[in-house]
This record gives structure tokens, C-alpha cells and sequence, in this order.
């Protein structure tokens, strides 16, 4: 699975961009509400293509792409409705359906009992993983996760990153958007930083991260990992290394200090 | 300083699961508030108990009013409410309406509530999104402009669901300018699952499985941060840094900023 954009303009928010994103590692995006914008409606697309597996992309397939926004309402009174809604408008038709959804429930650590509730009655958390077991029934072939660690505590981070990591194992397309690069830093393997109209720089996530002199220039939220290396290696003549965990970073300290 | 609100033995559950039991918490006036807990831990729910929308009986009390039947319509004047998460926050298309709306409610003269919007406006620096419609608003102008709305009929306390989840940590910042001046005549209490920003409030109350597990000023809690992570609460990485800094003692406060804390690791 691979979406491409060719030279690709859109109003005055994004300007002649070129990328390619694949199912073999985990996508991310900084700065992504014009780029979500285009996936979710390509008819706004200005100049250039975006392709989907060499096919252009000209009408917003909801069978291939789910977008999991926690910021969209329940359609429906019920959550079973709900997640059965979302495959009939996209007329999935399965006859496991009913286990897939026990099994994502329990995936994500929920009762049964769940799907005879109002959504309205539901926690926050539990609403964005309805959403996303919803989204997940259908089977898409791309799902892109809309800020995805918003509001997450450590245990669900941890749970959101397993299934995040499960589904690209299954051969998906994910794309995890967010502006926090500490989210980034530490769920993807390839990331597009997009700031004013250009894809400013896009590759390797670690590569990006432990290059800091390429982003200090704009405005782009740094992993503050590596703007305290960065920092400490360039005014303070001190060797340390790129970390993403704290305990690494402690121990680097504490040698340099 | 003295309580403006007082919880006190608040049990409440939903189905067969306990939310709260016996949960005790006192907020002090003039103060923001931070209301931590993990997902799920009823801090919306706690917030729709405050408000009235779900029922507790002489459990709470704000500036000596009770809230109970008999004293609902009291108790409401006291308070303002705003639930972030939810879709559908504004009933009108344009902020004035929006902003009007409470006044309206509560039978005001048309000069009244005009002055009061000016008033409100300025507090907030929404005096630009006044004739906007609401759906032209940002984010933080959303925010901004819910909040004048919960204090429009100028109550003693707000409480504010999940108010900074969508903001950039700079209008984060911005916005605790603005509640700085708010809190003098209204106490303010946000809740939220993140402690990216604790440090910015006068106060913070954990609840946990039901129960307050602390209600004090944000150093002093951040010391439990063992217990924290125990309890399943994310610390960012640099309030994680700096407290394990401090305890090999090479800080001796806890610092967010990357900049200052190069500074003082390598003077």
C-alpha cells in the first residue's frame, strides 16, 4: 500500500509537495491538517496527484481509508449500532464480524457489556476506542490516527502504541498525525514535518531527531531530548548522546556533569 | 485563604462500578485548580456533579450554598461549566449571541449584558471574535470564548472540563495570562489526564480509584512521582528528567524549560 503526492498544491497551504508513504514502517505527520484535509476530500486538490498504489486518488474511498478523529460525534443511540453503522454505510459485509468486534473490545481492555450502552454515557477513553474499533471493522487499508496520544495516560499510550504497532505488523497503512514531536519521536519510523506551505524534511524519524540543526530554523516543535543534547553538545561543548529514555539521558548526565 | 468549595464524603456510582467513595476535596479561593486523574478516573463525571447535572445530595457546597434540591437555582449562580469534549459546545452561530445566551437566561436588560460582554471580552482578549461566527473561531478562540461564557453571570468558581487537551503549549501559556486575571474574583478548576502543564497552577487534586490521593501545590505533588507512575499517570519527560535529577541532586528544583536546564547542569 502506497499513497504519493505529486507535485501537489493546495490553496495557499501547501505548495508544490512530493512524498511517498508506505506500509512498512509506521508514518507520522507534523503539521498534518492540510494534508488530512486532501485525503479526506482530493477534490480540493489544486494542482499535481495524489496516488493511491499508482491509482489517482479523485474521490475519498471510506472502504481503503479510515480517518479515526476523536472529535466526531456518535451517529447513532447505541455503541453496537454504532460500530455496525460504520460498516454498513461502507457496505462491509462479513460473517465474523461479531467476534472481530469481541476481539478488538478486549484488545483494548473493554467489557462486552459496552455495546448496549448510550455513547453519550461513555468516558472520553472509552469514546475514542469505540471510535477506533469502528473504524478498525471494516478493515481499511489506511488508517490515519488524528492526534493521537491527545489526552492518553501512560497505561493507554502504551496500549494505543501496541495496536498501532499490531496493525502495521497486519500490512496497513498507518499514519499517526500529531504536534507533539515527543509523540512522534517515540511511535514513528518515518516522518513528513510540514511547516509553512513546504514539506520541510521527511525520512528517517531518528535520523530527523538527532539532526537538529536542519529544524532549528523554524518552528517546529524538538523531541526535548534532543534539544537538551543538542543544547549541551553545541553552547556547552558536552558529549552527549541522542536518547529517547530518560533513564539513558540521566546516566549521560550524570557521566558529564 | 479560605474554602470556597467543599466536598465532603461524595460517593457516587454508576451500574454496578463505584466512582467515587467518601471523596473529600477542598478548593481555596482565588485559585486555579488542577483536576488530575487517569482516563476514566471521573473527572468528567465529577465535573457533571458540580454542575447539577448528575445527582449528589448536601455532598458539596460552594461559598456556603449547599447543593441540594432545594437550593439548585442558588447553587447554579454560583458556578460555570464548560465541557470541552463535547461536539456540539455552541448553540448560536455568532459569539455575541453565544456570549449573551446566560445573561439572557437570567432575565438581564440588553445594556446590561452589552456591558458585561465588553467587560468579559476584554478579559479574555476575544474583543476580534466578537461578531465572528463560532464557526470561524480557532481552537483557542473557542476556548477562549467558552470561558467568557461560563463567566458571564460572574460566578464564584468555574470548572472547566478537559479546557487545555487542544491547545498548543504556547497558547497554554497565553491562557494561564488570562485566568490569572480571572481567578481574583473566580476560583478556577480544569481537569485533565496530562501533567504537561502542572506547574502552572496555584493547586492540584489527584483522584484516584474514587478517592483524593493529593491536594496541594504542584512541587509538593510531583514528589510522589513514584506513586504517580504507579497510578498509571504519564510524566512528561522533562518533569520526569528533573525529578530524577533531583534526586541524585544535581538540580535542586523541578525545570520544564530545556534552555534553563542546560544552564544550570553546565553553568
Amino acid at each position: 500500500m502506497e499513497i504519493r503526492f505529486e507535485n501537489v498544491f493546495y490553496k495557499n497551504k501547501l505548495e508544490n509537495i512530493n512524498l511517498k508513504l508506505n506500509n512498512d514502517k509506521i508514518n507520522g505527520i507534523y503539521n498534518y491538517n492540510s494534508f488530512i484535509k486532501l485525503m479526506n476530500n482530493p477534490k480540493l486538490l489544486e494542482k499535481g496527484n495524489i496516488f493511491i498504489d499508482d491509482k489517482v486518488y479523485k474521490n475519498f474511498d471510506p472502504k481503503i481509508i479510515s480517518i479515526v478523529d476523536k472529535d466526531k460525534g456518535f451517529y447513532t443511540s447505541k455503541v453496537i449500532d454504532e460500530i455496525y453503522f460504520y460498516s454498513k454505510i461502507r457496505n462491509y459485509k462479513s460473517t465474523t464480524i461479531k467476534q472481530d468486534i469481541i476481539c478488538w473490545l478486549k484488545e483494548f481492555g473493554l467489557d462486552e457489556s459496552i455495546l448496549k450502552r448510550i455513547p453519550h454515557s461513555l468516558s472520553q477513553t472509552e469514546k475514542y476506542f469505540i471510535k477506533i474499533i469502528c473504524n478498525l471493522i471494516y478493515k481499511p487499508k489506511i488508517i490515519i490516527f488524528k492526534d493521537i496520544m491527545n489526552g492518553m495516560d501512560y497505561n493507554n499510550r502504551k496500549l494505543i502504541k501496541k495496536i498501532i504497532n499490531k496493525l502495521n505488523e497486519e500490512g496497513i497503512l498507518i499514519i499517526v498525525t500529531s504536534m507533539d514531536s515527543n509523540i512522534l519521536y517515540d511511535l514513528t519510523e518515518e516522518l513528513f514535518i510540514f511547516d509553512r506551505k513546504k514539506l520541510l524534511i521527511s525520512g528517517n524519524t531518528n535520523d530527523i531527531y538527532t539532526d537538529i540543526e536542519k529544524l532549528n530554523n523554524s518552528k517546529v516543535d524538538i523531541p526535548v531530548f534532543s534539544r537538551l543534547t543538542y543544547k549541551a553538545n553545541k553552547e556547552k561543548g558536552v558529549n552527549l548522546f541522542y536518547r529517547k529514555d530518560v533513564r539513558d539521558v540521566i546516566k549521560d548526565v550524570y557521566k558529564n556533569v | 485563604m479560605d474554602n470556597l468549595v467543599e466536598i465532603n464524603n461524595l460517593s457516587y456510582s454508576y451500574k454496578d462500578k463505584t466512582i467515587f467513595h467518601n471523596l473529600q476535596i477542598s478548593i481555596k479561593k482565588e485559585t486555579t485548580n488542577l483536576i488530575l486523574g487517569t482516563n476514566s478516573s471521573g473527572k468528567t463525571t465529577l465535573i457533571r456533579i458540580l454542575s447539577g447535572i448528575l445527582p449528589s445530595e448536601n455532598s458539596i457546597n460552594v461559598n456556603g450554598i449547599i447543593l441540594n434540591k432545594k437550593n439548585i437555582k442558588k447553587y447554579l449562580l454560583s458556578i460555570g461549566a464548560v465541557f470541552f469534549d463535547d461536539v456540539n459546545k455552541f448553540l448560536f452561530d455568532k459569539v455575541i449571541d453565544e456570549l449573551a445566551f446566560p445573561l439572557e437566561n437570567l432575565n438581564y436588560n440588553k445594556k446590561d449584558i452589552m456591558n458585561r460582554i465588553n467587560e468579559v471580552s476584554k478579559l479574555l482578549e476575544i474583543q476580534n471574535c466578537i461578531d465572528k461566527k463560532t464557526g470561524e473561531l480557532t481552537i483557542f478562540e473557542q476556548v477562549k470564548v467558552l470561558i467568557g461564557m461560563s463567566i458571564m453571570h460572574n460566578p464564584k468558581v468555574i470548572f472547566l472540563d478537559n479546557a487545555l487537551s487542544k491547545l498548543t503549549n504556547n497558547e497554554v501559556k497565553k491562557l494561564f495570562k488570562l485566568l490569572d486575571r480571572i481567578k481574583t474574583n473566580t476560583t478556577i478548576c480544569i481537569t485533565s489526564s496530562d501533567m504537561e502543564h502542572i506547574l502552572s497552577f496555584d493547586n492540584v487534586i489527584v483522584i484516584n480509584e474514587g478517592k483524593t490521593l493529593f491536594n496541594d501545590i504542584p512541587n509538593n505533588v510531583l514528589q510522589h512521582d513514584n506513586e504517580l507512575a504507579r497510578s498509571g499517570f504519564y510524566i512528561p519527560p522533562m518533569i520526569d528528567l528533573s525529578l530524577k535529577l533531583s534526586f541524585y541532586g544535581l538540580v535542586d528544583e523541578i525545570i520544564v524549560d530545556v534552555d534553563r536546564m542546560v544552564d544550570t547542569l553546565w553553568k
